[in-house]
């Protein structure tokens, strides 16, 4: 699982360098976020901008890098592509993340106040 | 088609069954919602066991036809969970309503499998299973 991440403007920015994150990566894909989130602070941005598939089993593990990272350090979502932003909505899960068109608005919106949205 | 009932088989197979659907000349949006039924059907089978290894084959057909894309998909497997046919009286709980520490992690696939398939037909056989399902042609709201 390639992700990269970068700090800016007191976010985490992490971007999934794979095509699916789905119950083959599903895995690997939790243990590659808690290894490049390990450490860090502040809220964390996945950009999904480059996934075109995920199933319920990459939901899952999204849903559960949420809760490793905790109250502390919102998870939020920006780019999602059509079929990726279905998953969520037909999961109802689009209620739980802030999500955004781009990881540029999402570093518009502010970090302190993430908890409130 | 017939793949082994692994998670690598089955991205490997949805891979091959997009090229062919794609070559028939059906839309994304149809073929973007029959994916992600497909997917989570083929997981199913993959993920929980219900196969062993001498028998752990899947089989898939996809027919196209003016009501959508009907599939059957057929394993020697042991029988699927009867929950899969119980229709969700109130749908999911509200998972905003939920406490961080308490949401899902699991239980989304059956919801998206109701709420994208109709028609949809589960029979035990000797030989194993064969569950049939039509993705229709218009989005019911997803």
């Amino acid at each position: 699982m390639r992700l990269t991440s970068r700090e800016q403007g007191g976010w985490t920015v992490v971007t999934v360098a794979e095509d699916r994150i789905d119950a083959a990566a599903a895995i690997a894909f939790k243990e590659a976020m808690r290894q490049v989130t390990d450490g860090g602070a502040g809220p964390v941005i996945l950009d999904l901008g480059g996934v075109s598939f995920i199933d319920s089993s990459g939901l899952g593990a999204i849903v559960a890098v949420m809760k490793h990272l905790g109250r502390d350090r919102r998870l939020h979502l920006a780019a999602l592509l059509p079929n990726v932003d279905r998953v969520f909505r037909l999961t109802r899960m689009d209620s739980v993340f802030p999500i955004h068109a781009t990881v540029a608005a999402g570093l518009d919106s502010a970090p302190d106040h993430a908890d409130d949205r | 088609m017939m793949f082994p009932a692994s998670e690598e088989a089955v991205r490997a197979a949805l891979r091959h069954w997009r090229g062919a659907v794609t070559g028939m000349g059906e839309v994304g949006d149809l073929m973007d919602r029959s994916e992600i039924v497909l997917a989570e059907v083929l997981n199913n089978i993959a993920e929980h066991g219900r196969v062993d290894a001498a028998t752990g084959w899947i089989g898939l057909r996809c027919d196209p036809g003016p009501l959508g894309l009907r599939f059957v998909v057929t394993d020697r497997g042991r029988p699927l969970p009867p929950a899969l046919l119980t229709p969700l009286a109130d749908g999911p709980p509200l998972p905003q309503d939920l406490d961080l520490p308490d949401l899902p992690e699991g239980g989304f696939g059956w919801q998206m499998i109701r709420l994208l398939t109709r028609e949809l037909t589960c029979q035990h056989e000797a030989q194993g299973n064969r569950l049939s399902f039509l993705i229709p042609r218009h989005a019911p709201g997803g």
